[in-house]
């Protein structure tokens, strides 16, 4: 048995070790007694009595022999424990308002936590992620955000020795046929090295060799695991089965480890081909790479540049020109999250420390009332550390019982928040209460214990019990310093909160309120993939576009409708194909424009107005154009762009028929690139487009879907129909996002505002309640109400001030971090700032009011008389 | 004969065991026995206080060194004997080889110079 089984099972037997303590001390008193008697021939009383004196302090003999039997220490804690519970209870409202508080704040410090953990701490749940490098370039200033496709093909080929390997992969998506039903799935065209980049093996088979990545080579295929599921069952080897995608048969080469989707949500993955455009002629690929240990991005960087350099003649102008940048595949993925995510976790934190400082202040109001009890227990004895352990104790429990339902708070709006929260945050992995919030949560819970429970707990253990004592029931007033600074601190903090929130809303505003260039309101879209082999040949596109456009436009609800590549100006990022000007005006190679496909009715149907010119025609082999103004200004300032040639690499000369309006790009409201709109009508249709129509004023156009899909099954039963919306939805995502950011910042302002607010008024309160007898000493003298009213808003102001003061001081420098959020709107925007500083003085200035207004009410006699 | 020193809490905690440990190696005693047995054998010096014997007696049945069980005293009157446990015999050894390594040690720093 160890001493500590002992003592547990003393501590069940102590009334009885208690009484037989007894009973051997009484038989120590006599035999001490009978020696007495005997040596010093003293009666035996006398001896008795002797002996008992000799005894000494008997009750300290007892409790320190109670000690060994059980866990002293862990007792006292527990004492500490209930006795803090009962002071709680004994102050009910103070002891709901501060958990109620500290609920809010801490539960919301935790969800933030948990999605700042999830989204960007946690590395990719790939093999040594962070040596997975995005490799991109910047051209002209303007970060295109892929690699230019011959470079990357270079790279590939001519191997690296900064990486240890590199790959280049394109999304993509196609028509699974074969299974029950035909389904739509993303994939990705990807270059021998992907897996190897991307730190994993096939669970069976293998990747794609050599000669599988050439143009004609054997069509393989590389499925997900979960597509080899519901595919084929998993059946435990390879065997030689095919899939069909897009009509065309694929064999199955290999499986990957189930959870792998990379990149998006790709299903499938086929060799990547690099495609031969015409000379000067540039389209992008993402790339990526595994960097080699101990070799530094910058390394890397110089590498691909010298070997650029190396390469000068087999790359076309554009690619040289640019610059490599190099980083993180985690950051490219999530950099753009972190910025938001960062700011709004700030703001919750500021929140916290503004909920603690308010209830430090409480606690330190409270420690005053409680001093006469700390007084009588130092005079029986406690010592200063066992008084300051308790009430650290105390605020311990009072914030684990604001934490536990914070808790719960959390998990509640995590839930919330990924059914309704933006759909590139909240569709993220890994979103949840786990160990690490767990973990994170207990630190705070105790970090803001200690904070607001360290100056009370040691203002109360410097008590002189003597003087409290005497004291009576008259209360010593605290040093109020500490309690004004917090004060100043907490109004400052709210101050820029409330700035920040005042930028963002201001922002969203500017951002919805944009001319964007194009109308989004009646606009109903689908997403129409043509097939092969029924779709390979041109004609047959032709073929629908002319025939569903026909039936759609009979439609009378219908106002004009159209076949398009992709959306306005979202479309110029995917293939970039740049176009180069003849004769007729600047012929620089270096200039970068965007192409895109249209069909007729393209701008009629999307609300773009047309500056000058007409749309494209309806029918026609002619090559024709109509660009943006943008790209109009740039090389035709001086006339008028219609009528001139412009020459789009590998297609030929163009005739520019119309100039439309500048198009902002849809997610971010950018200036989107100088546009080239090649009619295709004598082109055809891409393979994979959309279908759009523009419906009459008064109809929903989401009521239009079935009509929509009717039109487009009248001509093709077989074709899936994927994803019809309005495009207003499309818009709105985008919109959605800021308006969230914005939202929030403002709701944990206001939260902020109110907790300085009430903090104010406390403080005020207090003081006045302190200085009641003086009110009543000067007011007996003579002074006025109207003095008494000055005197108190002097403090209050004084105190305003300098929150406000400070808290426009710190956000200059601190409003910066927000300037990645804000569309068009400056940092330091000086209306905003006034606006926060006059809604801060403003409800302060209320705050002090109240108290200001009871002490001009104050009845000289009674403050006299008042102890 | 010196002057006696009351062993109370200055005198190290772990001496005053050693001390209790030691006489039990006599045989069992009760209490107020192994206090006289100490005096005595101090020749007056060491006078241990109830105050710290008992709650030390406690503490020592704690840790497993000695066991208490009750008997008749030699005026029949119901008393406590402890006796050492097997356990507190090799504490015994232990804290012995310590204590004199640790006179040794004073000894020679306060040995006179030559």
């Amino acid at each position: 048995m160890t001493p500590w089984m002992r003592r547990l099972l003393a501590l069940t037997r102590r009334r009885r070790l208690d009484r037989e303590l007894g009973e051997e001390l009484a038989a120590h008193v006599e035999t001490r007694a009978r020696q007495l008697a005997a040596d010093k021939g003293l009666p035996i009383d006398e001896a008795r009595r002797r002996a008992r004196i000799l005894l000494g302090n008997v009750t300290r003999l007892r409790e320190e022999s109670r000690d060994q039997w059980g866990f002293p220490r862990l007792e006292s804690v527990v004492q500490d424990l209930r006795y803090g519970a009962r002071q709680l209870r004994r102050t009910p409202i103070f002891t709901a308002a501060a958990t109620f508080t500290l609920a809010l704040t801490i539960g919301s410090t935790a969800a933030l936590f948990a999605i700042v953990n999830a989204v960007v701490l946690r590395p990719l749940p790939y093999r040594d992620s962070e040596r997975i490098m995005s490799i991109t370039i910047e051209s002209e200033g303007r970060n295109v955000g892929r690699m230019d496709a011959p470079t990357a093909a270079l790279a590939i080929q001519a191997g690296t020795r900064s990486f240890d390997s590199v790959a280049a992969y394109e999304s993509t998506g196609g028509n699974l046929t074969g299974g029950e039903q035909p389904e739509r799935v993303s994939g990705a065209l990807v270059s021998a090295a992907f897996l190897d980049v991307m730190g994993v093996t096939p669970a069976l088979g293998r990747s794609f060799e050599a000669d599988e990545i050439t143009p004609g080579g054997p069509a393989v295929i590389v499925l997900s695991h979960a597509l080899w599921l519901r595919t084929f069952g998993a059946p435990a080897d390879l065997g030689e089965r095919m899939v069909r995608i897009d009509d065309v048969s694929y064999r199955v080469i290999g499986v990957l480890p189930a959870g792998f989707r990379f990149p998006g949500r790709a299903e499938y993955w086929r060799p990547w081909v690099p495609r031969r455009l015409g000379p000067g002629a540039v389209y992008y690929t993402d790339f990526v790479g595994r960097l080699r240990p101990g070799v530094s991005p910058a390394a890397a960087r110089d590498e691909l540049y010298a070997l650029r350099a190396a390469h000068e003649a087999d790359l076309p102008a554009r690619a040289r020109r640019s610059s490599i940048v190099i980083v993180s595949l985690h950051e490219s993925l999530r950099g753009a999250l972190r910025n938001p995510l960062v700011l709004l976790f700030g703001t919750v934190g500021c929140v916290l420390l503004i909920a603690c400082a308010n209830i430090a202040n409480l606690l330190l109001a409270r420690a005053a009332e409680r001093q006469r009890e700390m007084a009588v227990r130092t005079a029986l004895g406690a010592d200063r550390g066992r008084l300051v352990r308790q009430l650290l104790m105390e605020s311990a429990l009072l914030a684990v019982t604001g934490a536990v339902p914070g808790l719960l708070l959390a998990e509640g709006s995590l839930r919330v928040f990924k059914a309704i929260g933006p759909a590139n945050v909240s569709r993220l992995p890994g979103i949840e209460i786990d160990g690490a919030v767990l973990l994170f949560t207990l630190v705070v819970t105790f970090g803001a214990a200690a904070l607001f429970g360290i100056a009370p707990a040691f203002a109360a253990g410097r008590v002189d019990p003597q003087g409290a004592l005497k004291e009576a029931a008259r209360m010593s007033p605290g040093r109020s310093h500490p309690k004004r600074l917090l004060v100043v601190l907490e109004l400052a903090a709210a101050v820029v909160l409330t700035i920040g929130a005042a930028l963002l809303a201001k922002s969203f505003l500017r951002y919805s309120a944009v001319d964007r260039g194009y109308d989004s309101t009646r606009v109903l879209l689908v997403s129409v993939p043509l097939p092969r082999p029924r779709y390979a040949d041109p004609a047959a596109r032709v073929d629908f576009s002319q025939r569903t456009l026909e039936r759609l436009r009979a439609l009378p609800a219908v106002a004009s409708a159209t076949h398009s590549g992709g959306l306005p100006s979202s479309i110029a990022m995917t293939v970039s194909v740049p176009a180069r000007l003849t004769t007729s005006g600047k012929a620089d190679e270096g200039e970068t424009f965007a192409v895109t496909y249209v069909g007729p009715d393209f701008f009629k149907t999307f609300g773009i107005p047309l500056a000058a010119g007409a749309e494209c025609p309806d029918t026609g082999d002619a090559p024709l154009a109509v660009v943006s103004g943008s790209l109009a200004r740039l090389f035709f300032s001086d006339r008028s762009a219609v009528g001139e040639t412009i020459e789009v690499a590998g297609e030929g000369p163009h005739t520019i028929v119309g100039v439309a309006a500048n198009v902002r790009a849809m997610g971010s409201n950018a200036l989107g690139w100088p546009l080239v709109y090649v009619c295709d009508g004598h082109r055809s249709p891409p393979v994979s487009g959309y279908v759009v129509i523009r419906v009459r004023e008064g109809v929903d156009p989401t009521s239009m879907i079935p009509a929509l899909r009717d039109a487009i099954h009248a001509v093709d039963p077989s074709l899936p129909l994927v994803n019809p919306r309005p495009l207003s939805a499309a818009v709105g995502e985008a919109i959605t996002t800021r308006w969230f950011d914005a939202a929030l910042i403002a709701a944990f302002a206001a939260v902020a505002i109110v907790l300085a607010v009430v903090g104010l008024y406390a403080l005020v309160a207090y003081l006045v309640a302190q200085r009641t007898r003086e009110i009543g000493v000067r007011m007996a003298l003579g002074a006025t109400r109207t003095d008494v009213v000055r005197l108190v808003l002097r403090q209050g102001s004084m105190v305003t001030a300098l929150g406000v003061g400070l808290g426009m001081a710190a956000a200059l420098p601190l409003v910066r971090y927000v300037r990645a959020m804000l569309f068009e709107v400056e940092p330091l925007d000086t209306g905003m700032f006034a606006a926060a500083a006059v809604v801060l003085a403003g409800t302060a200035i209320i705050a002090t009011a109240v108290p200001a207004w009871r002490a001009m009410h104050v009845d000289p006699i009674i403050a006299l008389r008042s102890e | 004969m010196g002057k006696t020193s009351t062993v109370r809490q200055d005198l190290l905690p772990g001496t005053l065991d050693m001390l209790i440990l030691k006489s039990l190696t006599r045989g069992v005693m009760h209490g107020y026995g192994i206090a006289d047995h100490i005096r005595k054998l101090s020749e007056e010096v060491l006078h241990v206080e109830e105050g710290t014997l008992y709650p030390a007696l406690q503490r020592l049945q704690i840790q497993g060194w000695i066991d208490s069980e009750w008997g008749h005293s030699v005026n029949n009157r119901r008393a406590r004997y402890y006796r050492l446990t097997r356990a507190g015999r090799k504490q015994l050894g232990e804290a012995e080889t310590n204590f004199g390594r640790l006179i040794q040690a004073i000894a020679r720093v306060m040995k006179p110079a030559t």
